[in-house]
């Protein structure tokens, strides 16, 4: 018999927070358990906190929504406000160090365990794939099994996994999670922070700016730079995405990457 | 029309309530063609071509019509609509936006047959779509009128809560109210009480306004606050007219053109020695709760007549609950009552 | 660093909640440009439809009124009978304009109402999630549908002296011009102006962004760009 578990996962919109609380429900179902879950969201896609609500046991579970969790998933510094609203002092909380200190979620910490899934992800593959860390870790604690949670990985991001590269990538991405031991009160610091600010790239009588606060890293400068000097680095933006960089030495100064910019982001010039 | 205050008008109530909105200020109308509605849009037009201070548009259908006034008062103009039972339902749209965005709309809605097409001429069947139509809680502000007088009274003072409270108005009539014309005397006077300004404030600061939340909490916050308002003056809205209840034992409740000939009931029943009064409310939303406890607390007897299927006694009911008070309810969908049927009902 | 932004922009509204590279940001960028270089911030209001457009509600520095799914140009059509001396402006997406509110955007052409419309079609509704809307163009069963050609059905129907045109947001520089057209045949024709602008919607199209131009040209084989005039007196 299990205890009835309450679980709370918050990001921000396009973290993927939905994609894994919805694969987390059913790898749970599949594996017999009873499960409600309910996301919680804006009328925004993206870039506001979204909420997901699990609900596991072995009873029917009539309610999708709860006070206080039992576990507490924090994916994005900037969805911390929305998390505390149901964590309590027993809550056991997880968040991703290396995104953020441990202080603004839980006062006195009791379970509170670090996982620096963005600088794992981005180390090893790509800070996109931050959210399966997240989703194989959780998976583990709530003892559900790896290739279980695989196989719902996959036909869930079906679309997305095409080319065998991504496929690998996402797998390999949630057995480092899955495997991953977490912190215990032992944090790694919270100094792979994003990128604050105005990134300046400088050199050759040019200088680009890029706004990493407004930056979504949708790629259009690198798609639309005419000479090929834009490209996504490693350099993780407020989003936790990773932000462009620009070839200083080898960029016209067109402006195009400006022009088309939808977030006003991105900019270069002559030095004045 | 005769407009001269000194001399009795042979008017309709749609002519009245014409009357009512220049005296309020009114500069715009939106509106679409229904009986028993459509003199309204008429007798403005007509009026419009006196004044050239005055506008109209006759726009494509009701849900423009509602939504044209709802732009009209974002920009600071007092602006109004009229319809009648289908015409009513698709301005819904533009009401609820209204309540969330407390918007001053202003509406007369000549109460016709339904549901459906249904008839073109009488009803009261428009009362819970006008006090609890759309998706919110029922922050409206709703009058029936009861004689031409009335209409043309009550849709001035409808101008006026809609511009100070910033809760949607209608005014509603019960169908033969627009039609019937009666030789009456009307107090003609302008309302400047309250003055109408942008709501759009073309301010330094940009005014932004939504009706589109992202979370419960949000959303929650915004209605409270509105409900606050609506609470504290709920009190200065409702309006009812108390006639000759005092020491009646035989208490009748009604509204509009039924507590019309309700009245004329109640002055033969007088005349036989029979202890009968009425009480009417003038605001339907919010109700004159207060004054409607008092009324029947006297009464052995309480009879409750309506041309609707319990949409007026669900909320007579609603503010009498606990009161142990016997109401024998008596409804006609879409017909309506003679004084002389509501003597035979009583005796 | 010379500025980012539009100066009619809401500063501390940004970042923007549009997803990354949507279309809508960029186009708001362009009428951004063109308010302040017609200086009309201060003299305009807009009103934003449902879906979502809905998320400009405080993007600009400028008065705003979010509507009803399609009836944000009946609401432009009433402000401008109550305040005839500033610009109306309606933002909407094609669902709201071609679909829910096209009964109302075809008798504000017909009546000349002299309101600027602004149109963004991304080919589908966005907001609930990539839904078919009036400007898909595959049918369920997936066959060709031949488009909606907004512009052009409005061209046919407008007076003489309409402003009528189509920009995407793959050319941001004429998308400015077209806007500066839109706003200024409102002042000077006080007349009915309609601007399409062809958009991306990387999220729902699932593209990224090389793919979302990709898809975006092949738009703007079909569709025609700059002004739309169709002279058919005879008809």
């Amino acid at each position: 018999m299990m205890k009835k578990t309450k679980i709370i996962i918050v990001g921000m919109g396009g973290q993927g927070v939905q994609t894994i609380a919805k694969i987390l429900a059913l790898t749970a179902a599949q594996k017999g358990l009873e499960v409600s879950y309910i996301p919680q969201f804006g009328v925004e896609q993206r870039g506001t906190p979204s909420v997901a609500f699990i609900t596991l046991d072995s009873k029917k579970v009539n309610y999708p929504l709860f006070d206080i969790a039992d576990w507490a998933v924090v994916l994005h510094p900037r969805a911390i406000a929305e998390a505390v609203k149901y964590v309590d002092k027993k809550t056991k909380t997880i968040f991703d160090s290396s995104l953020m200190g441990v202080e603004k979620i839980n006062k006195k910490p009791v379970d509170i365990f670090g996982l620096p899934a963005v600088k794992l992800a981005t180390e090893n593959f790509s800070s996109r794939l931050a959210n399966l860390i997240v989703l194989g870790q959780v998976s583990r604690i709530l003892e559900l099994p790896f290739e279980l949670a695989w196989k719902n990985t996959a036909e869930t991001l079906e679309k997305k996994l095409k080319n065998e590269t991504a496929r690998k990538a996402s797998r390999d991405a949630l057995l480092l999670g899955y495997e991953n031991l977490l912190e215990k009160k032992s944090f790694s610091k919270p100094d792979y922070r994003p990128k604050a600010g105005t990134i300046i790239f400088d050199g050759d009588g040019k200088q680009g700016f890029l706004i990493s606060e407004h930056c979504k890293s949708c790629g259009i400068c690198v798609a639309k730079c005419p000479i090929g000097a834009i490209k996504m680095g490693h350099n993780t933006g407020v989003f936790a995405s990773p932000l462009p960089e620009i070839d200083i030495a080898k960029c016209s100064v067109c402006g195009t990457c400006s022009l088309f910019c939808p977030d006003g982001a991105i900019k270069t010039e002559r030095k004045k | 029309m005769k407009t001269n205050k000194s001399k009795k008008l042979f008017i309709s109530g749609n002519e009245a309530a014409v009357l009512g909105a220049l005296d309020a200020g009114a500069r715009l109308m939106f509106g679409y063609p229904i009986t028993p509605a459509s003199e309204i849009l008429g007798t403005w037009i007509k009026e419009a071509q006196k004044n050239k201070g005055l506008q109209f548009l006759q726009t494509e259908d009701e849900i423009a019509a509602g939504f044209g006034v709802l732009g009209a008062v974002l920009g600071g103009v007092k602006a109004f609509t009229a319809s009648a039972g289908p015409g009513h339902i698709l301005m819904q749209d533009s009401l609820s936006m209204a309540e969330n965005m407390r918007l001053p709309f202003v509406g007369v809605m000549m109460q016709r047959g339904g549901p459906s097409t249904g008839t073109v001429n009488f009803s009261q069947q428009e009362v819970s779509l006008a006090a609890f139509g759309g998706n919110g809680d029922g922050l409206r502000i709703v009058y029936s009128a009861s004689s031409i007088e009335e209409m043309y009274e009550l849709v001035k003072k409808g101008f006026d809560s809609a511009w100070r409270w910033k809760f949607p108005t209608l005014i509603l009539g019960d169908g033969y109210l627009g039609k019937m014309k009666a030789d009456i005397l009307l107090n003609r006077k302008k309302s400047a009480t309250i003055k109408s300004s942008p709501i759009l404030k073309e301010g330094i600061i940009s005014t932004n306004l939504r009706n589109c939340y992202s979370s419960e909490r949000s959303l929650g916050e915004a209605l409270r606050a509105n409900i606050a308002d609506w609470n504290k003056t709920k009190v200065k809205i409702a309006e009812s007219e108390t006639f000759m209840a005092a020491g009646a034992e035989i208490l009748i409740l009604a509204h509009g053109l039924v507590a019309a000939a309700a009245k004329e009931a109640v002055l033969e029943l007088r005349q036989k020695n029979m202890k009968i009064g009425l009480w009417r409310p003038i605001t339907l939303n919010p109700l004159d709760t207060q004054s409607l406890k008092r009324a029947v607390a006297g009464a052995r007897r309480v009879y409750l007549f309506e041309s609707s299927l319990n949409q007026f006694a669900r909320i007579i009911k609603y503010e009498l609950f606990g009161a142990e008070i016997d109401i024998k309810e008596i409804t006609k969908p879409a017909e309506g009552f003679t004084p002389e049927e509501i003597i035979g009902l009583i005796k | 660093m010379d500025k980012l932004f539009p100066k009619s922009y809401k500063q501390e509204t940004k970042p923007h909640l549009f997803c990354p590279g949507c279309g809508h940001a960029a186009i708001l960028k362009q009428l951004g440009e063109a308010i302040d270089e017609l200086g009309v911030q201060k003299n305009m209001a807009l009103g934003i439809d449902i879906g979502c457009s809905l998320l400009a509600w405080n993007f600009f520095d400028i008065d705003t009124a979010q509507t009803h799914h399609g009836r944000t140009a009946s609401v432009m059509v009433g402000y401008k009978m109550a305040r005839p001396e500033r610009l109306a402006v309606a933002y909407m997406g094609d669902g709201g304009a071609y679909a829910i509110g096209l009964q109302s955007l075809l008798h504000a052409v017909l009546r000349n109402e002299p309101i600027t419309v602004i149109v963004v079609n991304n080919e589908n509704y966005s907001m609930t999630g990539g839904q078919k809307s009036p400007t898909t163009r595959k049918s369920a069963e997936g066959g060709d549908l031949r488009g909606f050609k907004g512009p052009e059905m409005i061209s046919h129907l407008a007076a003489k002296n309409a402003w009528v045109g189509r920009g995407s947001v793959g050319n941001p520089r004429q998308l400015r011009v077209l806007f500066k057209k839109a706003l200024a045949n409102q002042m000077e024709n006080k007349s009915f102006s309609f601007l399409e602008v062809l958009s991306i919607c990387p999220v729902n199209w699932k593209t990224d962004a090389a793919a979302s131009f990709e898809r975006l040209k092949e738009m703007e084989k079909i569709y025609s760009l700059g002004e739309i005039k169709i002279d058919d007196e005879k008809n």
